[in-house]
């Protein structure tokens, strides 16, 4: 780590050490003012007002005139502040509210995905981020045109990266209208607007360094939502304030209570069930999706060098690692609390939030929507008889329910629905800034400066580049707005697009120096063909193409990858070998790229 | 083209990186080869095998990361690469 790194490191840390403190001290004084008679909607608004306040003070505080600040912030980002803010924008509100779900769904998938989500950190930190930082790219097109020459390599990469940005940014403005909805009852349009105009705060006035200051602050409130309600319910339950460590004692006696809960689908992580050899498609396909998501990418450019670029990876793995542990002990503590206070309960006693959240169809009695006391008693009637107690069988709750009405469901203060509500924003405004902010950078910079107007001024682009985010930050809220369900589903197929068309070129690109541009530009084109098409079939036919080995009973579209990653690598392989070498000034720059330090290759947005 | 220094930094880069993969590869295998069968012991009240799939195989890859960071500061810093 340089003197630079740890200097800024200490200040930046200082500065979030004390926002970290000064939000958990403002959440515990309203839990207190709430005792004294606050409205829950007044604990929810001050909670979720008061963090989006701070995130458009950060961005509007991010402002930068500079190209360097605002494609690649200067370079000059602690690894821990910006390794926290990527974790959060890599897992969004499908990792943090979606994961809980699905583990409380006993859905395998989940296993796949957290494996996924660390094995792709891995393989970034240790075959991708450096090199990349040291390239001093600043968009993954960019990394792409720079190792291997020539623009067409730059034009499909950025076709891609449009693509898959634009359906994933659209779906988390669908998560984040969601959430909006499930908290505060509030219309999608408006939401959508809300998110919108956050995002646009954290980007439009300083890019990369706007978006990544912010997205520190998103990581600080994300981590208290996350571990704090699961904490507290350790503490009361156990005595141990550690979720994680205690969920095991949970989990035992929901076994020993016997039988398993129904759920109802949730909007935020639609995982397919899965199993077998599935699982692993999936998991390999998280993995090199995870390495390849040019929004998550792009932030190795921020670090201070190529150390610091490789444990900004390390802090990303470290907020997924907290995800991963604790989501399985929001499920278990869940389950819990749904047989001590549901099971064999008479319907007059149930508690509220049943009939609350039944009335917004997220949970369902005796196979009926639990409106109220009423229409719960008369379909239990039916279903049991005049005295039958209701089972856990009789229960179903959806997935987004363990985690978003995990106080509820656990009985905790309300300010902490508050708290997991911030919380759960927070995760979706950083994947959604950091997918608008990539969209708009590479526009404004490959497609702009460096196809259409190389010559342009950096005033010019930097112009452009926010005027891009204006637009398509809209243009993702005007879709969203019109289908808000679908959206969602369809970008859990990016990580296997981006997989098969950019991971074989990245990889080969910085560890076999024979590959050419041909080379890349036809694997790109075969691994993308093979898993859109895959993906693009299997969904809208409900079965997989002929031709495609069946695996497991047929590989889910998601994880169409298991498919395109071997082609895109044999192609890449295979046309590389099968053309002419890279010349000798390639070679060079190879060599430069993989020479650890500070100094980037290209000089152009580089301030070193 | 790399002189010596870089050759032999990149010789060592690049076998620490296939020992971590190889490494993580066979940490994965041993997890989900393990857990079925661990499935129907439990160890503090965890399911063994869940426990080691689901939380004992990412804190073990997070930890070999770590390693990774500092066995490659080392190697930069003796090829005189160190960013310090």
């Amino acid at each position: 780590m340089t003197l630079r790194e740890r200097t800024a490191g200490r200040r930046i840390g200082k500065a979030f050490g004390v926002f970290a403190g000064a939000f958990a001290f403002f959440v515990l004084g309203v839990a207190v003012v709430a005792l004294l008679g606050l409205p829950a909607p007044a604990i929810l608004i001050l909670v979720v007002f008061v963090s989006l306040a701070v995130y458009a003070t950060l961005g509007i505080g991010g402002a930068t005139l500079s190209e360097a600040g605002f494609f690649a912030a200067d370079r000059s980002i602690p690894a821990v502040f910006n390794g926290l803010g990527t974790g959060v924008a890599l897992l969004s509100a499908g990792g943090f509210a979606g994961l809980a779900g699905a583990w409380f769904d006993d859905d395998r998938g989940a296993l796949a995905l957290s494996l996924g989500w660390v094995t792709g950190l891995v393989l970034i930190a240790v075959l991708i981020a450096p090199y990349f930082r040291k390239s001093g790219a600043v968009t993954l097109p960019d990394f792409l045109a720079l190792r291997f020459g020539g623009e067409a390599i730059r034009a499909l990469a950025l076709l891609v990266l449009i693509l898959i940005g634009a359906v994933a940014l659209v779906a988390a403005l669908s998560a984040a209208a969601t959430i909006a909805n499930f908290f505060l009852g509030t219309r999608a349009s408006i939401a959508i607007s809300a998110a919108a105009v956050m995002i646009v705060l954290a980007g439009v006035f300083g890019g990369m360094r706007g978006l990544v200051l912010v997205a520190g602050a998103q990581a600080v409130v994300f981590l208290l939502a996350l571990l704090v309600p699961g904490a507290m319910v350790a503490l009361r339950e156990y005595d141990v304030p550690l979720a994680q460590f205690t969920y095991g004692y949970a989990l035992r006696e929901a076994a020993d209570a016997g039988g398993a809960f129904a759920s109802i689908a949730g909007h935020l992580l639609p995982l397919p069930r899965l199993g077998g050899v599935n699982l692993v498609a999936l998991a390999v396909t998280i993995a090199a999706g995870t390495a390849s998501l040019p929004h998550i990418l792009v932030r190795s450019a921020v670090s201070f060098g190529t150390g610091g670029a490789r444990r900004s990876i390390g802090w990303s793995l470290v907020v997924v690692i907290a995800v991963v542990l604790t989501a399985p002990a929001y499920a278990a503590f869940a389950k819990l609390s749904l047989y001590r206070d549901l099971v064999a309960t008479d319907i007059g006693s149930l508690p509220d939030w049943v009939f609350s959240y039944g009335k917004q169809g997220l949970v369902r009695i005796c196979g009926v929507e639990a409106t109220n006391v009423d229409a719960v008693t008369a379909a239990c009637t039916a279903s049991l008889g005049a005295k039958g107690l209701v089972g856990p069988g009789d229960i179903a709750i959806s997935t987004d329910l363990v985690v978003l009405g995990f106080a509820d469901i656990t009985n905790l203060p309300y300010v902490l629905t508050a708290l997991i509500a911030a919380g759960a924003l927070a995760a979706t405004l950083a994947a959604a800034g950091a997918l608008a902010v990539s969209i708009a950078n590479s526009i404004g910079h490959d497609l702009y400066g460096r196809l259409i107007a190389p010559k342009a001024p950096a005033g010019r682009r930097l112009i452009l580049a926010r005027l891009v985010l204006l637009v398509v930050v809209s243009l993702a809220g005007w879709l969203a707005a019109r289908g808000p369900g679908t959206w969602i589903s369809v970008a859990l197929l990016a990580p296997a697009i981006a997989a098969s068309a950019f991971f074989p070129a990245l990889v080969l690109g910085i560890w076999w120096r024979r590959a050419n541009a041909t080379g890349a530009l036809a694997g790109m084109i075969a691994g993308l063909t093979i898993a859109a098409y895959y993906a693009v079939v299997t969904t809208l036919r409900g079965a997989p193409p002929a031709g495609f080995p069946s695996l497991g009973g047929g590989v889910p579209a998601m994880a169409a990858a298991i498919y395109g990653l071997p082609i895109g690598f044999l192609v890449t392989i295979g046309v590389s070998m099968a053309t002419a070498p890279p010349d000798s000034a390639r070679d060079n720059l190879v060599d430069a790229i993989r020479r650890p330090g500070r100094e980037a290759v290209a000089g152009g947005d580089s301030p070193t | 083209m790399a002189d010596e220094t870089q050759r032999s930094w990149w010789r060592r880069t690049r076998w620490l990186a296939l020992s971590v993969l190889g490494g993580a590869g066979f940490l994965i295998c041993l997890a989900l080869i393990l857990a079925p069968a661990l499935d129907g012991e439990w160890f503090l009240d965890f399911p063994l095998g869940g426990l080691l799939a689901a939380a004992g195989l990412p804190v073990a890859l997070a930890l070999l990361l770590f390693r990774f960071f500092a066995r490659q500061d080392d190697i930069d810093r003796r090829h005189g690469y160190s960013e310090d």
